[in-house]
């Protein structure tokens, strides 16, 4: 049609909003009510696939977080390393780093009053902080365990459990409980059990010193955490550009000792593979939801056509050409998919407000170890949803008014028998 | 010494419909309508083509508006022929070159008499609402042109139709018993306006109608008989 022309917008608002005042005496509001009935459709749908990816963002992004700080953006895996040689390894590190820590790790296990738990007792320490040196003094062994873990314990902040890890001391450590933390998931709060190595080291140089001689200090490799400002650690590609820049460079240097690095995805693959499979399969399913819904959206084009059938192959017989007629149910197609997707991702982010605040957004803890329902409206997803409502619409419609350009006017019209 | 007539120009036909078939088939049954219909338009021509009901008038006046299709003949409209044309070049010369009015105005009920005027307009990317005015004032109805129309007559309703034909300034204009829904005096208007038209603009208007006592106002009388055009002899 006369390429967007005023009187065609005039007419698409017209059919569209079928203003009472325009419309004949007693026509009949069928179009009316099934065009409100299209849009609220497709609104709820898209209002559905909105709330639902939000949702997995909101677990998942809360999670995400909790790993990543509890394990490092990156880890940098090595044989046992002295100090020196790791400090050495991080002149080589991009920009970006906030924070280094050593660590080790070792199969260990934890004795409160209510019980014990075989866990992965982790030492950190700060890499910045001088060599250790024995200690003439000895300080509780200080540690962090996670919530769950110290419920299952029966110990709180404060209070001491024992520590015993055996292949590294012979005796039993009693650590005081610096803090409970907890991250989020599950797996990673029931088994999180941080001694700080600076503690640790100046116990072992009292009661155990053939250890400490042995290792003074030493990590088995570094937990590396970005400044925010920076690098954002949940992108999970610019964490990838900063794993590539230091593996370049650290290319061309002769090191004595392999290094592996992992990011906080890759510590946690199998957690984020499953949780990345589900939102896979729940966007597919809710996606086909709104494809339906979309569909709806052409049932009431059907129903414009069919109750204004006349009015169109008037337009035809005027010399509308079956191209402009598809551009234009195309058109119509596309208002009403991008108003109708528009109201539904607002409808998912009221929904979503509202889940939280009621008793519907209370989870059990011990299940998710995250208290309110998690929500994060990202607008990359958003706009992807709002594109796909559209796109649904449009696609429906164009083919729709493809078909109906064929229509046979003269029959239409009454001309012909 | 005889003169021969001067043959008339090529330039002067506007329209030349040669061997026209049109063949309707259901039911197991076959309906020759048009078995090699001829005409020729010249510009500026009135002419009105009678016939009885069922003769194939209407069939003959859509085919040569390209609403329809022939299964033989051609039709050169301007000296082109046009009834094998794309669907988008029919629409084309619908909208441009040819207007066509039917026995019912199929105005668009949720604009008014303007606006339904100005639709073609805008469809041709040409939009005059000038000229829309002027029209509606030939039509006579300069007062009431926000009227939607449902709030206008039949006679009315038609009328706003004959102007819609014609925003496009088309050098061909076809009327389907156009009058056939009126009572007499108001079909008689319409005529008059047909020919007010042909007058102030040139337009070629050829009419259908079966209506012999209206067709005497036309400067040509033709008659579709048994699938043939002819010369109407007023018996």
């Amino acid at each position: 049609m006369g390429a967007f022309s005023r009187d065609w917008w005039r007419l698409s608002w017209v059919w569209l909003v079928d203003p009472a005042h325009r419309s004949p005496p007693g026509r009949q509001v069928l179009f009316r009510s099934s065009i409100r009935v299209a849009a609220l459709s497709l609104m709820l749908g898209v209002g559905a696939l909105s709330l639902t990816l939000s949702i997995f963002s909101g677990f998942y992004r809360t999670w995400s977080q909790g790993v990543a700080d509890a394990l490092g953006h990156v880890v940098i895996d090595t044989d046992w390393r002295t100090r020196a040689e790791l400090r050495d390894l991080v002149t080589h590190f991009p920009r970006g780093v906030q924070r280094v820590e050593t660590f080790w790790n070792s199969q260990g296990l934890l004795v409160g009053k209510d019980g014990g738990r075989g866990v992965l007792i982790e030492g950190r320490g700060e890499l910045a902080a001088a060599d250790a040196a024995p200690s003439e003094s000895t300080p509780d062994v200080q540690l962090k365990l996670g919530a769950p873990l110290a419920e299952y314990l029966g110990v709180e902040a404060g209070g001491t459990v024992r520590l015993l890890l055996p292949g590294v001391i012979e005796r039993a450590v009693e650590a005081r409980i610096s803090d409970l933390v907890r991250y989020g998931m599950y797996d990673v709060d029931s088994r999180y059990a941080l001694v700080d190595d600076a503690s640790f080291a100046a116990w072992a140089s009292v009661h155990d010193p053939e250890v400490f001689a042995r290792r003074p200090g030493d990590a088995r490799g570094l937990r590396v955490f970005f400044d925010p400002a920076v690098i954002d650690p949940l992108d999970v590609e610019k964490v990838e550009a900063w794993r590539t820049g230091f593996r370049a460079a650290i290319q061309d240097t002769e090191w004595s000792f392999e290094t592996t690095t992992r990011t906080w995805r890759e510590q946690r693959k199998n957690a984020f593979g499953g949780m990345d499979l589900d939102r896979q399969l729940l966007t597919i399913v809710i996606g086909l939801l709104t494809i339906v819904a979309a569909f709806n959206v052409v049932a009431s084009l059907v129903v414009l056509f069919t109750e204004r059938d006349r009015e169109m192959a008037t337009l035809v017989g005027l010399g509308l050409s079956r191209g402009a007629f598809t551009l234009w149910t195309g058109t119509l197609g596309l208002i009403m998919g991008f108003f109708s997707s528009l109201a539904g991702i607002f409808v998912g982010w009221g929904l979503g407000r509202l889940l939280q605040m009621s008793p519907l957004g209370a989870l059990p803890a011990k299940v998710y170890n995250v208290e309110r329902l998690p929500l994060a409206f990202v607008w990359t997803e958003q706009l992807s949803i709002l594109g796909f409502g559209t796109l649904c619409a449009w696609l429906a419609a164009v083919i729709l008014g493809w078909s109906l350009a064929r229509m046979d006017i003269l029959r239409v019209l009454g001309h012909r028998g | 010494m005889e003169v021969e007539p001067t043959p008339p120009l090529a330039a002067e036909i506007l329209l030349d419909a040669r061997g026209l078939h049109k063949t309707y088939r259901g039911g197991g049954e076959e309906l020759r309508v048009l078995r090699g219909a001829d005409l020729q338009l010249r510009k500026g021509d009135f002419v009105a083509l009678l016939g009885n009901s069922g003769s194939g008038k209407s069939t003959f006046l859509q085919c040569l508006g390209l609403l329809d299709h022939v299964e033989e003949g051609e039709i050169l409209f301007g000296g082109r022929e046009i009834s094998r044309l794309g669907e988008g070049d029919r629409a084309d010369l619908r909208l441009r070159s040819i207007g066509f009015v039917f026995q019912f105005h199929h105005l668009i009920p949720e604009l008014t008499a303007l606006e339904n005027v100005l639709l073609p307009s805008s469809l041709a990317g040409r939009r005059d609402k000038a000229w829309a005015l002027e029209l509606l004032r030939l039509v006579g109805l300069e007062d009431k042109v926000a009227r939607y129309p449902w709030q206008l007559s039949g006679g009315e309703s038609q009328r706003v139709a004959i102007a819609r034909a014609l925003v496009n300034r088309p050098t061909l204009l076809l009327t389907d018993e156009a009058t056939g829904n009126l009572d007499r005096p108001r079909a008689q208007e319409i005529v008059d306006i047909f020919a007010k038209i042909n007058q102030n603009f040139g337009t070629t208007i050829l009419s259908v109608t079966h209506d012999e006592g209206l067709a005497l106002k036309y400067g040509r009388r033709l008659r579709l008989k048994d699938g043939i055009v002819g010369e109407w002899t007023g018996d």
